[in-house]
């Protein structure tokens, strides 16, 4: 079975197709979103609400927010910086960031990737638990921005996390799925505005990523036009801006430094989301500051919505930024758009939904889903259906017209000479990796191109003396190829001239990318000569990844291990209270027995009181003991006819015998 | 029934015909999609097929990035015109040889 996934910034969500319905999963405390946080101790790992609960205590070992550092180059300034801004240590290695916790008593590092593999099999856990069988099969929505390294980071967590064939889904595409899902008629109906092709622009809005996307829905047709996203705008910018200024508010009413300490930063970076979040709903929200400091009474803030536009007028600009460059990017014009759709928990926010409003000079129809939050997992599970439903079974009929055409994301192409690219006629491939300022990049498949897709280009040959080529394959937008991705080079040798003996040689390069979105880079010669590659940017080589699944899996088996063991202790302990209890109860019965026996019982004996009395030990006695271990008297002892010597016989000998 | 075409016009990919409304077009591209589309083959499908379904759903995909436009498909119309109709060919070289000449006696 296949589950849908969004791993978010904050929080994740998971969703199973269930009964005709994608549903969501819940989590052991009942919650529907599991926070992004998984915590280290000497005891094992805690993951969601309880590891974001005990984040004070543990600050260090607390690690949230990987999201952003997923396949990102350390040497990028930007990642550099936030990663510094985090709580708990990190490195660096090989480019790449490297978080460094004690666990189990011991040193232990995690790249991004290791990280993100424990929650997607928490997730998966409890997807496992949920369905009662083995799931293996994710969906996991990206943004659409996210670049091949850092989808590749996801699918090498998947790897490390031990699960099978994940799908990618673009975030935006996977809500405008859920919307198609639940908002088409099932028959076409020409007067129904729902049944004939829409345009609507989808705008997701997380924590700490933004995207945007033109989708055309027609029924169950999903076609994305244009998706573009901004990786470092989000809800989080204003949660860091209350915190920044609720930090300046204590330093200079009440004398509190807290820039260098940790604790109180996080605490504030958690009271600015909550204060953050009553504010979609409240006009203003107060913010209590009594936990930052045990010395001094600190009188709440009160926060209004102003206050908070105020504090980051940026954010909105950005976001309108990222609207329009949509439009700048493909032929709809504002006007086109028939109905915007906002998903994301940030959309909630009043701020937002007035500058969308605005923009769209109030006669689009803004809609939503019925629960912003979770139409992204919710789409990612109905994708999983439509792309391997469960062996063996009909596809559920309400998706047998549903289909997602997705787009690539990011131009695709080759480098080629400088020199040849305004010459007329085809551009000229390198011979050898070259000099980067003589190459330029040249695009065979541009952005937002529907796949599955095939792309065919000629290209000529420079140096017919070495007969060489080197096909370098980058993605991006930028004329320069070393601003661009690299994704891997190969070369062709001994390529024929055309006529023999002329100076002249082509080369045909294609570009194939399927419906699973990897990428298939062939050259071939005039005769028909091929080579080809197949796109594979992962950081990690199958034995590192090998070796963290290994890792992965021990540290699991130590979880469950360490599960188990406290199910066995608390059960064990609840055990000895009522042996206690039962015990205690006897000892009074017993002692209240003796004590009537020596005074009212001693002189006058009635038959039924005593019966009473003696079954009234018994009782107890078998409420004490395990039956195996309980023997009562024999019947021939509470017999009416018996005689009295025999009782006080029996009385002398022990009621029950422990055998070993 | 000779196979008198070698290649399939855009119009023959999405099978509607040549003086097709734009939504007809695109009913027929919706059609075309769903049977088309990797996605839409039984889980069991080989690579083979899968491929196969791939190239199908680009043929179903690129004519109808031409013919549900209607720039585009007035472009591509007036291509295939010149390319099916010799006739065509022959009057519009004609048209532009004599425009040509008039424009020389004009100067």
């Amino acid at each position: 079975m296949s589950f849908g996934i969004d791993l978010g910034t904050q929080s994740c969500r998971v969703a199973v197709w269930q009964n005709g319905q994608p549903v969501i999963v819940l989590d052991e405390e009942g919650n529907r979103a599991l926070p992004s946080y998984v915590a280290f101790s000497g005891d094992g790992r805690r993951f969601g609400s309880i590891a974001k609960a005990q984040q004070g205590a543990n600050i260090e070992n607390t690690v949230f927010g990987i999201k952003g550092f997923l396949g990102r180059d350390i040497r990028d300034t930007v990642i550099r910086t936030r990663l510094s801004r985090m709580p708990y240590r990190t490195s660096r290695t090989a480019g790449a960031a490297v978080l460094k916790v004690e666990f189990l008593g011991n040193q232990e590092t995690f790249v991004p990737e290791e990280i993100v593999a424990m929650q997607l099999s928490k997730l998966r856990r409890l997807v496992d638990v949920h369905t009662g069988t083995q799931n293996e099969c994710p969906v996991i929505a990206v943004p659409p921005g996210f670049s091949r390294h850092q989808r590749q980071a996801l699918i090498d967590a998947c790897d490390i996390a031990g699960l099978r064939t994940p799908y990618l889904i673009d975030d935006t595409s996977a809500a405008a799925l859920y919307y198609a899902f639940y908002s088409s008629p099932a028959l076409p109906n020409p007067n129904d505005p729902a049944s004939v092709e829409r345009l609507i622009l989808v705008l997701n809005m997380g924590a700490g990523i933004t995207s945007a996307s033109i989708v055309a829905i027609e029924q169950g047709l999903v076609e994305t036009k244009v998706a573009s996203s901004n990786l470092a705008l989000g809800g989080d910018h204003f949660d860091e801006a209350i915190s920044k200024s609720l930090a300046a508010h204590l330093k200079s009413k009440h004398g509190i430094d807290v820039s260098d300490n940790p604790r109180s930063q996080a605490r504030l970076l958690i009271l600015a989301e909550r204060a953050r979040k009553e504010l979609s709903s409240a006009m203003k929200a107060s913010i209590d500051l009594e936990a930052i400091s045990q010395d001094i009474r600190i009188p709440p803030v009160t926060i209004t919505r102003d206050y908070l536009d105020g504090q980051c007028p940026g954010i909105y600009d950005d976001l309108l930024k990222l609207i329009k460059s949509l439009f700048q990017r493909s032929a709809f014009t504002r006007a086109d758009i028939q109905e915007v759709l906002l998903v994301g928990g940030t959309t909630r926010m009043p701020g937002i939904l007035s500058n969308v409003q605005a923009y769209f000079s109030g006669d689009t129809p803004i809609c939503s889903v019925r629960n912003v939050d979770e139409a992204v997992a919710l789409g990612a599970a109905i994708y999983g259906v439509l792309k391997g439903h469960p062996e063996g079974q009909a596809m559920p009929e309400k998706l047998e017209d549903m289909l997602l055409m997705d787009i690539v994301h990011d131009a695709l192409g080759v480098a080629v000479l400088a020199e040849s690219v305004d010459l007329k006629g085809p551009s000229t491939l390198p011979a050898d990796g070259g000099s980067f300022h003589e190459s330029v990049f040249e695009v065979v498949i541009p952005r937002n191109t529907t796949f599955p897709c095939r792309r065919r280009v000629d290209f000529s040959v420079r140096n017919v003396g070495d007969r060489t080529v080197n096909v370098q394959v980058y993605e991006g937008d930028s004329k320069q190829p070393m601003a661009n991705a690299f994704l891997g080079s190969f070369e062709l040798h001994n390529i024929p001239t055309v006529p023999a003996g002329s100076d002249r040689a082509e080369v045909v390069v294609d570009f194939d990318i399927n419906s699973d979105h990897s990428v298939v880079v062939s050259a071939k010669d005039s005769k028909n000569r091929r080579r080809s590659m197949a796109i594979r940017v992962g950081r990690l080589s199958k034995i590192e990844k090998e070796t963290m699944q290994q890792k992965a899996e021990r540290f699991d088996e130590y979880d469950r291990m360490q599960e188990y063991r406290l199910r066995r202790r608390n059960d064990f302990e609840e055990y000895c209270y009522g042996a206690r209890e039962s015990i205690e109860r006897l000892q009074t019965g017993v002692h209240e027995c003796l004590e009537w026996l020596q005074g009212e019982g001693s002189t006058s004996v009635l038959d039924e009181d005593l019966e009473r009395r003696e079954e009234g030990v018994v009782e107890l006695l078998r409420k004490a003991l395990p039956p195996g271990y309980f023997i009562g008297r024999d019947a021939a002892d509470c017999a009416p006819q018996a005689d009295p010597e025999s009782h006080s016989q029996t009385d002398d000998t022990p009621l029950y015998d422990c055998y070993d | 029934m000779e196979p008198r075409r070698k290649f399939l016009t855009y119009y023959d990919t999405l099978g509607v015909e040549t003086d097709a409304q734009t939504d007809e077009i695109r009913k027929a591209y919706r059609k075309r999609v769903l049977e088309t589309h990797p996605d839409k083959l039984d889980v069991t499908a080989s690579e083979e097929e899968k491929q196969a379904a791939e190239r199908e759903f680009q043929k179903v995909h690129e004519a109808f990035q031409t013919l549900g436009d209607a720039q585009k498909r007035r472009r591509y119309d007036a291509l295939r015109a010149l390319k099916t109709d010799p006739k065509l060919i022959s009057e519009y070289s004609a048209k532009r040889t004599a425009d040509r000449q008039e424009w020389a006696r004009q100067q």
